[in-house]
């Protein structure tokens, strides 16, 4: 197990170098030149662009300019430098990428609680009242783009009620709005999936089993049901954070929310390039590490792929003793 | 017919299970009455989907549900009415005085909990044990069943399939039923082991003394092991009586036919004959005798009626009209 984690972190290495490059390589083919957006668009003089872009190395070859990021990134961490700030990316990132993360962790965890509850309950009670009830709220929820359901509860709760404000960060009633939009299309992506892996996992044989040997109907439920129909729903959440972290900019701007999101789109607009490219590296960081928790949490729950791994171990081992001479005895 | 006797240990009456599905109501089981005696073992044969599981399925009140209901009848056991009791009584049933071994021993355990576990559950379900006791008693159940006890800790799909058979029999007698329910234990299983499979259940039973209903399509095994057998046919006992009656004295012309079918070694016959024609579809049965458009020996009146179970000696029923005369209807 311990020889899969470090595979898995091992495996990180070439994943960053291609998301660093492909961020690099966009950048480089994306129209607009952020040395005549520094020099003052329009009315800049030429003289001025070229001094800027000199000064920004921008007309290096690529391949340099490119070595050069790798050299600074492995020898003093350095993610990048704003070209319109002039200060690092890393500090600013890590100004405001707390407030994405804390946004997509809440809206997360109520989504899961929330959307794993409301599936078991439809699934039990497939076809009955509330489960219409349930199906067609999350087929809403999962319909609705997260910017129309934002624009609504803003005009509902804050201009109709006034109960809530539509934008800001300061304190955690700021919060209830954009972590409500985000929750309810998780959660109602979940509570679909629950549901029909629920459905799925009780006509399975060995519920039947379970309800043979006389367990009581709650128990069936929790445990030899429920923890077998989780383990595509823990995937699904795993994912649906991923896209949650790089989606939070409509959030973020909805609600002028200073996370990494809105940081990314302004710094696009202002073709302020390293800004862009340190950001993503960062949230394909996350990503990769949320999805090898999600691994882990696959494993801790399914043993079938936690021997999976172990063999992968095992496979490696018998290779390596294969290669040596004398390396018949290994079991 | 209602003397006095002691109670039967067995006793079904009447019993119809529907399967109520959007395509119209499946008759899988259409009014089948049975007795038991304590210690004996009765085989149910008959054609796939003759309503064997489901049968089984009612005694244990497990039908799945939707679709399928049971409608009518009574299931005494000890002269208790299992289909009276509350679903707490009945749990106290299951796993405990009547169990059950499944047909799919690839599908009838949890793939996520080890298979010690698997046992010791249904022993803590049913016996005052701490959780370290009944682990011991697993591990016993697994010695006796053929799995050495080191592999408590091991998941089903370490196991090959004849050993994941052998854990379902652990488990189905690990708390020393009064009834051993059989659903052709062995029909999923590689010729080779199917032996084994068998013997292990059927020295455990003997051990224990444990009734038993047999499901099984294999007449031989029936031959080798069964005190009384019913054969099925299209929801209904065709014909029932002891070994002896049934093989040596066959009367109903399906279960001739049945016979006929299959390969005998003392009687040195050229070719098999294969019954002709389907069984009938259970969701549109005819209201004469469901065997008519197969057999051999059908007369003008069989169309007509549905012929009633006739004692034709020693308890040994029939349902044909060829016997109706013989004796006074059963019923
Ligand atoms: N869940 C279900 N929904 C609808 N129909 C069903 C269901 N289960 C069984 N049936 C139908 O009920 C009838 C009896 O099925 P059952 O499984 O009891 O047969 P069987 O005698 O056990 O057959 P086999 O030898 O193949 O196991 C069949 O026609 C089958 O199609
Ligand atoms: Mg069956």
């Amino acid at each position: 197990m311990g020889r899969y984690v470090l595979k898995r972190l091992l495996h990180l290495i070439p994943v960053l170098i291609g998301v660093m490059l492909l961020a690099f390589l966009l950048n480089e083919i994306a129209p607009g030149d952020p040395a005549a957006l520094l020099a003052g668009g329009e009315s800049a003089t030429p003289e001025k662009i070229a001094q800027i872009r000199a000064e920004l190395k921008l007309d290096d070859p690529f391949i340099l300019r490119f070595g050069d990021y790798v050299k600074k990134l492995v020898t003093e961490g350095n993610i990048g430098v704003s070209y319109k700030t002039q200060q690092p990316v890393a500090a600013e990132v890590a100004h405001r990428y707390p407030q994405t993360l804390k946004m997509a962790a809440i809206s997360a965890v109520l989504a899961s609680i929330i959307g794993i509850a409301l599936g078991i309950i439809s699934a039990i009670k497939q076809y009955s009242f509330i489960d219409n009830i349930i199906s067609m709220f999350s087929l809403l929820g999962v319909c609705m783009p997260v910017f129309w359901s934002s624009l609504l509860l803003i005009l509902f709760f804050s201009i109709n009620l006034k109960w809530l404000p539509s934008s800001g960060f300061s304190t955690w009633r700021h919060w209830i709005l954009p972590c409500a939009v985000i929750g309810t299309s998780m959660a109602a992506s979940i509570v679909r999936m629950t549901r029909s892996s629920m459905l799925e996992v009780i006509r399975q044989d060995y519920i039947r089993t379970a309800r043979a040997k006389g367990q009581v109907e709650r128990v069936v439920i929790s445990k030899h049901a429920l923890k077998n129909a989780l383990i595509p729903v823990v995937t699904n959440i795993g994912m649906h954070f991923g896209v949650l972290l790089g989606g939070a900019v409509i959030i973020e701007t909805i609600f002028v929310i200073p996370g990494i999101g809105k940081y990314i789109t302004d710094a696009i607009k202002n073709r302020d390039y390293p800004v862009v490219q340190g950001s993503v590296m960062v949230l394909a960081l996350t990503n990769s590490f949320v999805n090898l928790g999600v691994d882990l949490l696959y494993a801790a729950i399914d043993p079938r792929i936690r021997s999976q791994y172990r063999n992968m171990g095992k496979m490696k081992m018998k290779k390596k003793k294969a290669a040596l001479p004398l390396g018949r005895e290994a079991v | 017919m209602r003397t006095n006797e002691t109670t039967k240990f067995l006793e079904v009456k009447n019993l119809v299970i529907h399967y109520e599905t959007d395509n119209g109501v499946v008759e899988a089981v259409n009014n089948i009455s049975f007795k038991m005696n304590r210690g004996e073992t009765l085989s149910l044969v008959g054609e796939t989907g003759a309503g064997k599981t489901t049968t089984a399925l009612g005694l244990l009140n497990l039908v799945p549900n939707p679709p399928g209901r049971i409608i009518d009848g009574e299931i005494l056991l000890n002269g208790e009415n299992l289909l009276k009791m509350s679903p707490h009584q009945m749990q106290k049933i299951r796993g405990s005085k009547i169990t059950m071994i499944f047909q799919d021993p690839m599908t009838s355990l949890n793939p996520i909990e080890t298979v010690g576990d698997q046992i010791s559950e249904v022993i803590r379900l049913h016996n005052k044990v701490s959780r370290a006791e009944a682990a011991q008693l697993a591990c016993d159940m697994l010695e006796k069943v053929g799995i050495p006890a080191e592999r408590y800790g091991d998941y089903p799909h370490q196991f090959s399939g004849g050993m994941k058979q052998r854990v379902v029999i652990a488990i189905a007698l690990a708390c020393d039923p009064e009834l051993l329910i059989s659903d052709e234990p062995t029909s999923a299983l590689d010729v080779t082991i199917q032996a084994q499979v068998l013997d292990t259940m059927w020295q455990l039973k003997k051990e224990l003394k444990t009734s038993m209903l047999m499901i099984t399509h294999d007449l031989g095994v029936v031959a080798e092991t069964s005190d009384n057998v019913a054969v099925m046919y299209a929801g209904e006992i065709v014909e029932y009586g002891t070994l002896r009656q049934v093989f040596k004295d066959t009367k109903h012309p399906y279960t001739q036919a049945l016979f006929d079918s299959l390969p005998d070694i003392n009687k040195n016959v050229q070719r098999l004959i294969p019954i002709k024609g389907l069984t009938p579809d259970p969701s549109s049965l005819p209201n004469y005798c469901s065997f008519y458009d197969r057999c051999k020996k059908r007369m003008e009146e069989c169309k007509k009626t549905d012929p009633a179970s006739v004692d034709v000696g020693d308890g040994h029923l029939v349902k044909c009209l060829l016997f109706a005369s013989e004796r006074s209807s059963h019923e």
